[in-house]
């Protein structure tokens, strides 16, 4: 049975604000809630429990910082009287519950809490994780608990761009110094690209047993890292390619042959060619688009002439058989 | 009843649940006495089913968990059905049966991961139905020579040491001519099988790999030594044997490692008895990888390069894949299999062609390439 509500109120400094235990939200957006509250007040008091003597907060993190931005030195809240932290914090979280979605982080903070106030694994997975809209397995209390363990710097970002659980369960593979090394690249990259970066990274490391460190660290990368002649999107979109390469080497050649003899045959355009996705096929496919009849024969007058070319069978050619596997070094 | 003698080790299953239906069977007396000191539990409804289910996906590894938990029910859909195959592949006409679904082994790659929904081993114990409908089927395929076996959705031998369905199934197909019954397996206890006739249409097929695979990625099951011994001894006693090289799986050395197996098949098993051999390259659901990296975090196998191939599978590279089934179908020729019919599995035509210089028009090719006349012609 939850404890009693006193309303009363608290000068803001009073609050012992450095006690975080039961705070979830870590980069609020503030500005709407500053403005709400300028203008009508603050109408849903935050939640204070005693700890020690010390005021600690419960529930209303936002409003408390917002009530700091606008430097009231008075708030009213309501003190809960709860010793018990895993109470208390579920209390916080059925009282968010009710008027808002959790982000990604959020949610990842909700289970670590949970964790370290004892709440046994499968209350969490049963009682919890559904509210959250969390399948409730094992495979992702274990990801979102992961989260809930990057740096800071990691969480900023995923806040930031709202990056999805796929992508941010994947930091949690790298080590903070990976990760630090990393960050400048991946920014001005978009998600797909960035979860793309990640994916190669750790999938070349894994195969290659090595760490993502020192892929990084490898010649090539650090060649384009160190040049002056490139911004920082075009590094980060050539460590990506030579990620990619690293890889996929047999496809990456089979796909920049087949690019290199389209470029020296000069091939038409106007007409697009492409193979079977991932070459699984010999299939080919070419297309044009044409208005009228005079469009259509000069197409098919391009096509005769480059399949006249010299060159021309030269795009059905492929790289060679890969070559003998080598053992592992010793 | 049949029952496990004392000093034969059990598959490590820790709790046994019943389907109230399954509990007057013969079967399931017969798991029962084999499973003595295994705690059991009736299972009464759907309800009981699903809270039971739920507990056990729950755990910190719902897979493992559920190789440990045997469920015995039976079967209200059909046992039998065509191999599914994939898409845009050529099958090759057989027909599986659905008698027992997961499996005890637990290898990194295995499909059944992800496949099936419910995580535990289920055993259907309606065997009487199974038998009716197995009538029915063969009425109906009268006309045609018709390969079946278990060992689809789970190994047809792991559970063996406490089902003993093996010897009730080929006591079933012993006989039946038109009829190709296969057992599939890793596991190399045949002590179950019992000898077969002559000319049996009775095979035994093991599932093989380089040992190094065997080893770190097939958790559970014997070294593949012992599989090949456990072959000769099924060849001596009157069965013919089939191997399956699936999933092949490109690792540094793999030829030598490859070769090794081969060689040292065609040394141990008699040549008069194999009835064919098929190559499967790694391959799996893009939603297993993320499977096979929660559970096995060591393994390396999955990082390979891997496309989307046209079935939504995740396949090595065509030129790769093309290199693995060259050069194993060339091992296989080598050492003395130059003869013995050989297929992919889940392959497309162009495969076919580039690799066995083969293009089957469809599945009745590859089916009537596998009839026991062509194996005799293939043997002779």
């Amino acid at each position: 049975m939850m404890k009693i509500f006193k309303p009363k109120v608290l000068g803001i400094h009073d609050l012992d604000l450095e006690d975080k235990r039961f705070r979830i939200s870590e980069f609020p957006a503030l500005d709407p809630l500053i403005l709400s509250i300028r203008k009508i007040g603050l109408l849903h008091p935050p939640i204070i429990t005693v700890r020690d003597g010390r005021f600690v907060l419960v529930s209303g993190w936002k409003r408390v910082s917002a009530c700091l931005k606008l430097r009231m030195m008075r708030l009213p809240v309501f003190i809960l009287e709860e010793a018990d932290d895993l109470k208390a914090f579920l209390f916080a979280l059925y009282e968010n519950l009710s008027i808002r979605e959790f982000s990604l982080l959020e949610k990842a903070e909700i289970l670590s809490r949970l964790q370290a106030f004892g709440l046994p694994k499968s209350r969490t997975m049963t009682e919890v994780m559904p509210l959250l809209h969390i399948p409730p397995t094992a495979i992702y209390r274990d990801g979102y608990l992961t989260i809930a363990t990057l740096r800071p710097l990691v969480k900023k970002m995923i806040a930031e761009k709202s990056l999805p659980f796929s992508l941010a369960r994947m930091f949690a593979e790298f080590t903070a110094h990976d990760l630090k090394n990393m960050m400048p690249l991946l920014l001005p990259l978009g998600q797909n690209k960035q979860k793309e970066v990640l994916e190669d990274l750790l999938e070349i490391s894994r195969r290659r047993r090595i760490s993502p460190g020192k892929i990084l660290r490898g010649l090539e990368i650090q060649a384009i890292l160190r040049s002056k002649k490139w911004p920082a999107v075009q590094k980060s979109e050539r460590v990506r390619i030579a990620l990619r390469r690293e890889r996929f080497p047999h496809l990456t050649a089979w796909g920049e042959r087949f690019q290199s003899a389209l470029k020296e045959l000069h091939w038409p355009k106007g007409i697009a060619v492409e193979t079977a996705p991932y070459f699984e096929t010999d299939d080919m496919e070419a297309a044009f688009r044409f208005k009228d009849e005079k469009e259509f024969r000069a197409r098919l007058r391009d096509l005769l002439d480059v399949s006249s070319r010299k060159d021309f069978p030269r795009l059905f050619r492929r790289p060679r058989q890969p070559s003998r596997s080598r053992e592992k070094p010793k | 009843m049949t029952n496990l003698p004392a000093n034969r080790p059990s598959p490590l299953v820790e709790k046994v649940y019943i389907d109230k239906k399954s509990l007057d069977s013969a079967l399931t007396e017969r798991i029962l006495a084999n499973l003595r000191g295994i705690p059991r539990e009736v299972v009464r409804g759907p309800r009981h089913k699903q809270t039971i289910l739920e507990a056990i996906r729950r755990s910190d590894d719902p897979v493992r968990e559920g190789k440990r938990t045997l469920f015995l029910t039976t079967q209200k859909g059909r046992f039998v059905k065509p191999c599914p195959c994939t898409p845009r592949a050529i099958g090759c006409g057989y027909f599986i049966i659905n008698l027992n679904l997961q499996c005890p082994l637990d290898c990194t790659y295995c499909i059944l991961q992800h496949y099936l929904a419910d995580p535990w081993l289920v055993v259907f114990t309606n065997l009487e139905d199974l038998w009716r409908e197995l009538e029915g089927f063969l009425e109906k395929q009268s006309r045609r020579f018709v390969r079946i076996g278990t060992g689809e959705l789970g190994d047809s031998l792991a559970l063996d040491p406490i089902t003993r369905l093996s010897t009730d199934l080929i006591s079933h197909f012993q006989g039946k001519d038109s009829v190709s019954f296969e057992l599939k397996t890793k596991t190399a206890d045949i002590r179950n099988l019992p000898t077969a006739g002559a000319s049996s249409n009775i095979v035994i097929s093991w599932s093989l790999n380089a040992e190094r695979i065997a080893v770190e990625e097939e958790i559970g099951a014997p070294p593949v030594a012992e599989r090949i011994r456990a072959a000769r001894d099924a060849a001596n006693k009157g069965y013919r044997i089939g191997f399956h090289f699936d999933p092949l799986v490109r690792f540094p050395g793999w030829e030598r490692d490859y070769e090794a197996v081969i060689h040292s098949l065609f040394q141990t098993v008699p040549r008069s008895n194999l009835a064919w051999i098929s190559l499967g390259a790694l391959r799996f659901p893009p939603a297993l990888k993320k499977v096979i990296q929660t559970r096995f975090p060591a393994t390396t196998i999955i990082y390979d390069e891997f496309i989307l191939g046209q079935d939504g599978k995740l396949r090595y590279f065509r030129p790769l894949r093309l290199e693995l089934f060259r050069k194993i179908a060339g091992m296989i020729k080598k050492w003395g299999g130059e003869n013995i019919p050989l297929y992919l599995c889940m392959e497309g035509s162009n495969i076919w062609r580039e690799v066995l210089q083969w293009k089957p028009r469809g599945k009745r090719d590859v089916e009537s390439a596998l009839t026991p006349r062509s194996c005799r012609r293939n043997n002779n």
